[in-house]
């Protein structure tokens, strides 16, 4: 029993874990998740180690010494915001199973909970330039190429044909035409209804739907992101929905 | 990679489990119960492969009751391990059959260590602890199997990681013998067993009682048993070990009569031997012929033998001292001498001794009987006569009690007072141990006769197979000095059971004190024991059990003491820096001279942490020793670690 017990505890020591998301994570959503664990240990590999994380339970069954182990694991997040530690049980019943020995351990995590998506309609959403849409040079968002013009002084550098410049040695600027149904959007957090929660959940929605074939934009107060087609931005609006602070009385509804 | 299902896992080491476990007591149970068991190792090995099992449990569970009611009719306090051995051995063919949950496997495990305890009783030398270690290696493996089991039963492992469990299991054993011999040595224990467990005829092996019948001793012949082990020198010519003496002859058979104690003087070389005795189930304890004293066990002399108080159940050791001779004085009164002439009506063949050894005188009867004999009668251990009558008249061939009662019966019929001698002869000697073995098969008997005040040896059987083994191997050994690969094996492993009879069954309370005293004895003496009383301890018994405790308790010393405090740690990794702490220097001190900016912070950082326990009279244990050597760590790397 002593030794089992000795054994039980060298089983859960000199272990180091590591839980990456695979994708974006939602609040109240299975969200997919890479758990690797490290073993630190000289001698010993560590037997069924049950790494619990929000409720989420992976087994490890064998982690060689000096190794380490990898799984996928499915982790529900109740809330939205920003995690910087994330804490973690790693327990085992071995070796006989007699009794479980759990050791709390704390991870290092950069993690941003998005706010869980809530369907909603789409057509609170405004269109940030009617006018550029209606003339087809639009210059942002998703765009099908159109013709080449002479260039004429003001047009974006971005846009010359450089190609043609190294062959002509003179500018040429490369016109567009915005495909139908893919304008950019810019979406205000205020034309949703409910409370914050919900608001910021509704947005969610509309960035990661409206996201696969338009360019995105947001706007809530005086925080404004121009509608682009990058992961970047989509990242940045949600990162802010995510971050939004919660909501204190019914009166404070912007930043 | 191929992976194997944790189920597919846990059921074959549950199944070696059981076979390891009851292999041993197989061959000693009822033989149709042992092909039960056999064939429901086969069946569950199909119910796997099948995936088709025996699903009704109600209808399992009635067997197993009724089946283990039957068995355990026939217990009884002189029949206990039998019928349990054979009700465990009938569960657990229940068992094996049954879709397997983990209870069922628990069970297993259980039923297998049950039987595999039982099996000691069956099987008590150093084949056991090879099954021991099997045993455990296979149940410590299968319990980790089953708590992984437990866990969840779609777990898949690969065969390296079954492997690494496999030896996490051979590590586990490894590391608890050590703590079970030390808990052997120093729990205490009784001198007796609770129960007298021992099965009556389960080992085979059975010696002389108190009166043996013509043509009987065969059977004892006829086993090649290990009967005991005497542990002495190798004597020049192969020895006589006595156990009992036969007076009276009555309907071919011979007793054992007390005679009143009388005089003895024995002359000649005293030759010390400690005995190994296997339980026999009688009360004689053979010793060299012709034994003096005996120690070491309760007994009482008689007749020039000792006799223990009780039966033989267990093995048993002891001591004695002997004198080889072939004669020995002692005072016979008349009525002692009519018990050794004593003939039962025998007409025919005292006729027979008249008409041809009518005319020998005393001196030369010995030899003249031994010409008769040699010239007339065969050594045989089949086809034997049904008397002695058919011996001398009919059927002239037999084995040495038809030679030994013919010589006895001319004797007493010259007027000779004479007696048979049961026991043992020409064992063999195993050089490896310095003992000698003496199996059933060595079972012998002789003759002695009274003359001149004296008893005389003497040995009328000729031809007995042992006598023509010994004296072919002796004349091979002359020609090729080297003994045989084959033979040596067996030598080999008898003197590994030797030692392990030795150290683990005979250790016992007695020892157990004999031990702590020799111990402590040296200390007790303020003086490290002298080159030949260190050769006396060595050549005891309790030396490996003084040598493996003084080990054990060295090791763990050793690894006490090797552990340096934190602090030392500190000044020899600053000492790799080239920091080396002066005689009687504060820490504080010491820390304020190093030069590297780095090393001096966490030098600073280390002092303060260990100081603020020091002075609060604290143990530096768990977190705070885990940053103080994380701190020596980073000095070690040259304080870039963090």
């Amino acid at each position: 029993m002593g030794i089992s017990g000795t054994i039980g505890r060298k089983n859960l020591s000199s272990l180091n874990i590591q839980f990456n998301p695979l994708g974006e994570i939602f609040a109240e959503t299975t969200g997919i998740f890479k758990i690797k664990i490290e073993n630190g240990k000289k001698f010993l590999p560590s037997f069924l180690i049950k790494a619990v994380i929000n409720g989420n339970e992976t087994i490890f069954p064998v982690i060689d010494r000096k190794g380490e182990e990898g799984k996928i694991a499915e982790v529900v997040f109740p809330k939205r915001g920003k995690t910087t530690k994330l804490s973690a049980l790693l327990k085992s019943p071995f070796p006989f199973g007699f009794f479980y020995l759990e050791k709390a351990i704390e991870i290092n995590s950069n993690l941003i909970v998005y706010p869980k998506p809530i369907k909603t309609e789409l057509t609170p959403l405004t269109s940030p330039e009617k006018e550029s849409r209606k003339n087809g040079t639009e210059t942002t968002g998703s765009e099908e190429f159109k013709k080449i013009r002479n260039y004429k002084p003001g047009d974006e550098q971005k846009k010359i044909h450089w190609k043609i410049f190294a062959k002509k040695d003179k500018f040429y600027t490369k016109e567009f035409i915005r495909k139908e149904g893919e304008e950019p959007i810019i979406i205000e957090l205020n034309k949703f209804s409910g409370t914050i929660e919900q608001k910021l959940s509704k947005a969610t929605y509309a960035i990661t739907k409206l996201w696969k074939n338009r360019a995105v934009g947001f706007k809530s107060g005086e925080i404004l992101i121009k509608p682009d087609k990058t992961k970047k931005t989509k990242r940045k609006i949600l990162e802010l929905l995510a971050t939004y602070p919660e909501e204190k009385d019914e009166n404070s509804t912007d930043i | 990679m191929k992976t194997v299902p944790i189920y597919k896992a846990l059921f074959i080491s549950s199944l070696l489990s059981a076979i390891v476990g009851s292999i041993t007591v197989l061959p000693f149970i009822n033989p149709i119960l042992s092909g039960f068991f056999l064939i429901t190792v086969i069946v569950s090995i199909i119910e796997e492969k099948e995936k088709r099992y025996i699903e009704n449990r109600t209808i399992l569970n009635i067997v197993s009751v009724f089946g283990a009611l039957f068995f355990l009719s026939t217990l009884s306090m002189s029949n206990l391990i039998r019928p349990i051995t054979e009700t465990l051995i009938f569960l657990l063919s229940v068992k094996l059959v049954e879709r397997k949950t983990e209870r069922d496997f628990y069970q297993i495990f259980t039923l297998s260590l049950f039987l595999f305890t039982a099996s000691s009783i069956f099987l008590l030398n150093v084949k056991f602890l090879f099954l021991f270690l099997a045993e455990t290696v296979i149940t410590i493996t299968g319990l980790i199997l089953l708590t992984f089991l437990s866990e969840n039963r779609e777990i898949t492992l690969s065969k390296t990681d079954l492997f690494k469990i496999f030896q996490f299991g051979l590590s586990f054993v490894t590391i608890s013998i050590p703590i079970t011999v030390l808990f052997f040595l120093i729990l205490p224990r009784t001198q007796a067993p609770l129960f007298n467990l021992m099965p009556k005829s389960s080992t085979g092996i059975t010696g002389f009682s108190n009166s043996v019948n013509l043509g009987t001793v065969k059977n004892i012949q006829e086993t090649n048993a290990i009967f005991m082990r005497v542990r002495t020198k190798k004597l020049r010519e192969n020895p006589y070990f006595r156990s009992i003496t036969f007076e009276k002859f009555k309907n071919n058979r011979w007793t054992h009569i007390k005679t009143p104690p009388s005089k003895i003087k024995l002359k000649g070389k005293r030759i010390y031997q400690t005995v190994i005795l296997e339980p026999y189930r009688d009360k004689y304890l053979p010793l060299l012929n012709v034994p003096l004293q005996i120690s070491g066990i309760k007994a009482k002399k008689e007749n020039n033998f000792f006799v223990s108080p009780k039966r033989i159940t267990k093995r048993v050791k002891y001591s004695g001292i002997s004198v080889i001779t072939n004669n020995f004085e002692e005072t016979l009164n008349e009525k002692d001498k009519e018990i050794y002439l004593s003939i039962p009506p025998l007409p025919k063949i005292e006729n027979f001794i008249r008409k041809r050894f009518g005319n020998i005188s005393k001196e030369k009867l010995p030899k003249e009987i031994l010409l008769f004999l040699r010239k007339n009668f065969k050594y045989s251990l089949s086809a034997l006569p049904g008397s002695l009558k058919e011996f001398f008249l009919k059927n002239p061939r037999g084995n040495c009690e038809y030679f030994a009662s013919a010589a006895t019966i001319i004797f007493r019929t010259k007027k000779i007072p004479a007696r048979l001698v049961a026991g043992f002869y020409s064992a063999e000697f195993n050089p490896y141990g310095n003992y000698y073995i003496v199996r059933g098969k060595n079972a012998h008997i002789w003759v002695e006769y009274y003359m001149n005040g004296k008893w005389h040896h003497f040995e009328p059987t000729f031809g007995i197979p042992q006598q023509k083994e010994r004296k072919n191997r002796t004349e091979e050994n002359t020609t090729k000095k080297e003994t045989s690969f084959k033979e040596k094996i067996p030598l080999i492993f008898d003197t590994l059971n030797y030692y392990f009879i030795n150290a683990i069954i005979n250790y016992d309370f007695n020892t157990q004190i004999k031990t702590l005293s020799n111990l402590g004895k040296p200390f007790r003496e303020k003086k490290l024991p002298s080159f030949p009383h260190l050769k006396k301890i060595v050549s005891t018994d309790t030396s490996v059990y003084v040598v493996s405790t003084i080990f054990i308790f060295t090791i763990m010393i050793i690894f006490v003491k090797s552990r340096k405090t934190p602090v030392e740690e500190f000044y020899e990794a600053m000492k790799k820096q080239g920091y080396t702490k002066k005689h009687n220097e504060p820490l504080e001190t010491f820390v304020k001279r190093i030069k590297n900016p780095e090393l001096r912070t966490l030098g600073n950082e280390f002092a303060t942490i260990y100081q603020r326990n020091f002075y609060k009279d604290k143990t530096i244990c768990c977190k705070t020793a885990e940053k103080l050597r994380e701190i020596i760590s980073k000095i070690k790397k040259g304080g870039q670690g963090g």
